[in-house]
């Protein structure tokens, strides 16, 4: 062996062992017979794109799988879909100020009163009203400034939850986790470049009407809460809906699934599975997994635990809920990879067989030419 | 579909041909602008066998080297031609649009 072939082979040293099973012997035929007479060392090009190459499928197919080009409708309709369940979920929070508010006036207090709001008003609730602008931006066709937008949004809930943290030492429930999560899927989404007006040509005016419509349903539930008083609990993921409030979360979901549903094949299982850390992290507190509201020190509806009695266990469940949606988002690419690679060889085989049939053998024997 | 994978299943049309045969191939149907590298064009042939658009045609042992040669299924052959035609409609509209820009005076 040649020294430049001994160095072509550490370079292919560098691939997995099945991807060197196969094609090693052959890739170092094609790198010798590219070589140029007196050749000693591999040329830098070739080095830099055999190393860098190696590693990408060292990474694994899932992560080369992310940059599939069927991401981005999948992206588009769920930056949508993100954007419209942010701003209720800041709905929830304004419509509290608007109604409880009225609710804490002290006895005797004159007409006109209120209570006035507080820097969280102003600072943390207020805000989330502007999930608007990435909604029309996204609907109209600005990726840019939705994305932006969007970005800046989620970046200041994280500036001002460091706040509080910091000034009171306070946790807050790990329900804001879910909306973070929420979040932080949704300005990715928005990120990733699309068809110009992505959204409107997938979708159509119809059925971004029907999203919008199920996001205007699942923000009047917290008003009939509040406007109901007292209501029969009907706990749903650890969400307390009201006989009135529940069959309009219904309809709503009902309205978002029909939207997913009706999307082409490979865009709805990307969306799902964009869906799937927020729907998971969701259920794994809603449903009490892994004993979060029993023996953990972070409960849903305590938020005040100080930094100093979180010791390594309530570290230990933040990095776990932490975890939930990164593990749930690895799975459900994987998942939307192997059920596509299934889809890809029955097409595969009918293709054999519609080859076979426009084709047959020859009653002598011999395979047709 | 992406250049690399385009260009491969180009070169494979009219016959299998080997990886470094594959390279000569796109090099010269590219007019010299597009010259893979080996670990690039491994990982297209990987990935368009993997999804059978390619299958292994023939292997040969020359001058103790191994030669693999590939050619186009039918399933990559179809995937090719819908590429194509994808990218002759983007072409003509821009050509269009252009032919208009120079009518219109627009045009440097």
């Amino acid at each position: 062996m040649n020294p430049l072939e001994h160095r072509y082979r550490i370079l292919l040293a560098l691939y997995p062992a099945d991807h060197r099973a196969i094609y090693q012997e052959e890739m170092i035929g094609v790198l010798m017979e590219g070589t140029s007479p007196g050749q000693r060392y591999p040329r830098p090009r070739e080095a830099v794109n055999l190393v860098s190459a190696a590693l990408w499928r060292r990474l694994g197919g899932t992560a080369g799988y992310l940059t599939d080009p069927r991401w981005a409708p999948a992206a588009a309709v769920f930056g949508l879909l993100g954007s419209l369940l942010m701003l209720v979920a800041g709905s929830y929070s304004i419509l509290e100020y608007a109604f409880l508010n009225q609710w804490m006036i002290p006895e005797g207090a004159g007409p006109g009163y209120h209570p006035g709001y507080g820097a969280e008003f102003w600072y943390a609730v207020l805000p989330v009203a502007a999930w608007v602008v990435p909604i029309v931006a996204t609907v109209v066709g600005w990726r840019l400034l939705a994305a932006t937008v969007a970005l800046g949004l989620v970046a200041w809930d994280g500036v001002w939850f460091a706040w509080v943290v910091g000034k009171s030492a306070a946790i807050t429930p790990p329900y804001s986790l879910v909306w973070l999560t929420l979040g932080i899927t949704t300005v990715a989404a928005l990120w990733v470049p699309t068809a110009r007006q992505s959204v409107r040509r997938q979708l159509g005016w119809r059925r971004i009407g029907l999203l919008v419509g199920a996001a205007g349903l699942l923000a009047a539930t917290s008003y009939l809460e509040y406007l109901q008083g007292n209501y029969k609990v009907i706990p749903v993921a650890g969400i307390r809906f009201s006989a009135w409030s529940l069959p309009l979360a219904v309809v709503a979901v009902g309205f978002i699934g029909y939207v997913v549903f009706r999307l082409e094949a490979g865009t709805r299982r990307r969306v799902l599975a964009l869906v799937a850390p927020t729907l998971v992290l969701l259920i794994v507190i809603g449903y009490d997994v892994f004993g979060i509201n029993q023996g953990w020190r972070l409960q849903p509806s305590i938020a005040d635990i100080s930094g100093e009695d979180m010791g390594v266990r309530g570290w230990g469940e933040v990095v776990t809920l932490l975890a939930v949606p990164l593990v749930t988002f690895a799975i459900a690419v994987v998942a939307v990879r192997q059920r596509e690679h299934t889809l890809r060889l029955v097409e595969l085989g009918r293709e054999r067989e519609r080859k076979a049939a426009a084709d047959p053998p020859r009653e002598d024997g011999v395979p047709p030419s | 579909m992406r250049e690399p994978a385009f260009l491969v299943l180009t070169a494979l049309v009219d016959e299998p041909r080997h990886g470094y045969a594959v390279i000569q191939e796109v090099q010269r149907i590219s007019d010299g602008q597009v010259r893979l590298q080996a670990g690039t064009l491994y990982g297209v042939l990987e990935r368009l066998r993997n999804e059978g658009l390619i299958e292994v045609d023939r292997e040969e042992v020359v001058q103790s080297r191994l030669r693999r040669y590939y050619r186009i299924t039918a399933l990559g052959a179809t995937r090719l031609a819908r590429e194509t035609e994808r990218l002759r409609k983007r072409a003509d509209l821009a050509a269009s649009r252009l032919r208009k820009l120079a009518l219109g005076g627009g045009a440097a």
